[in-house]
């Protein structure tokens, strides 16, 4: 990959952009949320780690290495010993600790990548807070590495810290100039679009997706230029740029190709679309099709808030009642990725609940979507619940009106929907 | 006004914490008893520090019932507790955070004055910072809210606009661009206010006058009066002010300065 600066540097010299969380720093003790989310006494042996990767970041540990490997190899062999090897923290974070200790002789990479394991134990411990702090870590560790400043953006953008997403995508999407790392760049830009388009900021998503667009084609990156265009059409969904959207979803399908793994996904997004122009016959059997194929809790949830809302266009009371039952359990698992859903998923269900005058389900979606949707900076949704709910305490349907938005790709599109979910179903995931 | 270059380190005289009396600068340690502990934090300058033990002599596992007290009193001061970072230890670091502590330390990797440098270094002005952030709008980006931290540390120091582009290792002219874009004041007029949040935020304890408030935040009697008369509006006396209607005056300057930035709509 060739380098369009001639200075060595690892990093580029914007001093403001590399300026947090090292050199200045927020309120409250470092890696406190650890305390408060991982239970029992092996909380201060992950924030000791955490610290000493911070620490080690900062320069500290790099000029005196070998200081205290007595201690943290006592501490390791305490550790190993008490917990055995059932607890899959104990190694990721001894391995760990291990390589810090080498001061300057560590391994960047390695302790990015030991960071990230931790982080991985920690989403499957429930504690959110603290994978975080380790996908920072992992960032912190390896700089020049504009992967690990992705990571970190996209965790913090799906817990809805949108404030920080910004900066560590930002970070990422320069890093990865700097380093000539294209693909990089390009999903940071990508992120960074979609990150503005869930805060309503479609002028400046547009303008990144653009950007992340004409990255990938002039790089013949065909895979991410399909994802970004997906992404592309979803925000002319949100604009209501029809014509527009149903043009970029054409060109997605042809640069994903047959039997990508994104298709089925597109595939529903195309059926927002249709939601939006008030299309519900032709909406309903692409989701049912595409349901059994999805198997994450995140992506079923979506597509069983778009039957919901479907059915309830259609005044389909079986199929609305059969589906609320299990979208509305799946609402309430406590995982990132389906927090990361719910604003727009409860606003699909307080339309449909509307649509069939069941009130208080729409009035308890419509309340949980606003409220969810105001923590997470999700504008866009937020105002949709608003209004919602405004109707529905006035005992008004919401459906969108059937009106004549589409344009003249819409046919093809529709065939090419049908094929998709019919001939090639499978599951996968973009950006 | 003059910039402190020291930062006291309060040291509670505990055996635990003898081997950090010899700190480098810019800390200077001075070594007091519970009593005098107290009673010097309470006129402490916010760039001050308190390192305490904070278990009971009798039992390392008991904290001293004076420690929740102390955080209590001195809010404008960070606390930093020594916590051995072992077994049968979580319970009281969480208790100690929950208490309203700014730091604790591995007492085991960290119980030597150069490992504890950095820890010292990093709460340096957090209780301001806290006070500022818990009312600052969210419509402020990262970038900003980095420099309002960082401008939390000057202030904290009596510093001027040159000691926070040090901050960044940059010329003070670039930082006045930073804050031009992403809607804050010219960081003259930053630190001015974040001074005026501090002198009010030290001022809620009722112990201290006006007068060492004042002084407390780098400015004489009368200027604390014009600064407040200048930023927040004139027919109350500092008293009568809190560091919230402060912050609210300040949010009203940055959305209207994000209003002014906003393009214009097409005609």
């Amino acid at each position: 990959m060739k380098l369009r600066h001639a200075s060595d540097a690892p990093l580029p010299r914007t001093p403001l952009d590399f300026a947090y969380p090292l050199v200045v720093r927020g309120p409250g003790a470092e890696g406190a949320v650890v305390l408060a989310e991982v239970a029992g006494e092996r909380a201060l042996a992950v924030l000791r780690v955490l610290r000493r990767v911070l620490d080690w970041s900062r320069g500290g540990g790099r000029g005196a290495p070998g200081v205290r490997a007595h201690v943290l190899e006592r501490w390791e062999a305490d550790r190993l010993h008490e917990e055995g090897c059932r607890d899959p923290l104990a190694p990721a974070l001894t391995a760990l600790a291990g390589e810090v200790e080498r001061g300057e002789e560590a391994d960047a990479e390695s302790v990015a990548r030991g960071c990230l394991d931790v982080c991985d134990w920690a989403l499957g411990a429930g504690a959110e807070g603290t994978a975080l702090l380790f996908a920072e870590a992992a960032a912190l560790a390896s700089p020049a590495n504009a992967r690990f400043a992705w990571t970190a953006g996209r965790m913090l953008r799906d817990a809805g810290r949108h404030r920080e997403a910004v900066l560590w995508l930002r970070r990422a999407a320069r890093v990865a100039v700097w380093s000539a790392d294209w693909e990089a760049q390009d999903l940071a830009l990508n992120s960074l679009g979609n990150l503005y388009a869930q805060q309503g900021g479609f002028g400046e998503a547009l303008q990144l997706l653009v950007r992340a667009v004409r990255l990938a084609r002039r790089h013949r990156m065909r895979e991410r230029e399909g994802a970004v265009t997906h992404d592309l059409f979803a925000v002319f969904v949100l604009t209501g740029e029809h014509a527009r959207a149903e043009e970029a979803a054409l060109d997605a399908f042809d640069l994903y190709g047959p039997g990508h793994p994104n298709l089925p996904k597109l595939a529903h997004d195309v059926v927002q679309l249709w939601l939006r122009q008030g299309r519900f016959p032709v909406a309903l059997p692409v989701l049912s099709a595409v349901l059994p194929h999805l198997h994450l809790p995140e992506e079923r949830l979506r597509v069983l808030a778009s039957i919901v809302r479907t059915a309830g266009a259609l005044e389909d009371r079986s199929t609305y009642e059969s589906t609320w039952i299990e979208a509305w359990e799946l609402v309430h698992l406590p995982t990132a990725e389906v927090r990361a859903t719910l604003p727009g998923v409860l606003v699909d269900l307080g339309y449909g609940a509307a649509s069939v005058k069941d009130w208080d389900h729409a009035a308890a979606s419509f309340t949980r979507a606003l409220e969810i949707a105001d923590q997470m900076g999700a504008n866009d949704d937020a105002e949709t619940a608003r209004k919602g709910l405004e109707s529905v305490q006035r005992n008004q349907g919401v459906e969108t009106p059937r009106r004549k938005t589409s344009g003249p790709a819409a046919h093809r599109l529709l065939h090419l929907t049908y094929a998709t979910v019919w001939l090639q179903p499978r599951n996968g995931s973009c950006e | 006004m003059m910039k402190r270059t020291t930062r006291e380190v309060l040291l509670l005289d505990s055996p635990a914490l003898a081997p950090l009396a010899a700190l480098a600068p810019p800390f200077e340690a001075r070594v007091l008893d519970w009593a005098a502990l107290a009673q010097a934090a309470r006129r402490a300058p916010p760039s001050a520090v308190v390192v305490i033990d904070p278990f009971t002599a009798g039992d390392p596992f008991v904290l001293d019932p004076r420690v929740r007290e102390l955080i209590e009193r001195v809010r404008m001061v960070p606390v930093v507790a020594r916590v051995p970072f072992a077994p049968g230890y979580a319970g009281a670091a969480r208790t100690l955070l929950d208490w309203g502590a700014s730091e604790i330390v591995d007492a085991e990797l960290e119980g030597t004055p150069d490992a504890i440098h950095a820890r010292l270094l990093s709460v340096h002005a957090q209780p301001l910072k806290r006070v500022v952030e818990g009312s600052l709008s969210r419509f402020v980006s990262m970038d900003a809210l980095t420099l309002v931290r960082a401008a939390a540390e000057v202030a904290v120091d009596g510093g001027t606009a040159l000691d926070l582009a040090r901050i960044f290792d940059a010329r003070e002219r670039t930082v006045a661009g930073w804050c031009a874009r992403e809607g804050l004041p010219p960081p003259r007029r930053l630190l001015a206010w974040l001074r005026l949040v501090l002198a009010l935020a030290l001022l809620e304890d009722p112990r201290r006058s006006v007068v060492s408030a004042a002084l407390s935040a780098g400015y004489t009697d009368y200027s604390f009066r014009r600064a407040l008369r200048e930023l927040v509006g004139a027919g109350a006396t500092p008293r009568e002010r809190s560091p919230r209607q402060a912050l609210a005056a300040f949010n009203a300057e940055l959305r209207a300065r994000r209003e002014r930035a906003r393009p214009a709509p097409a005609a």
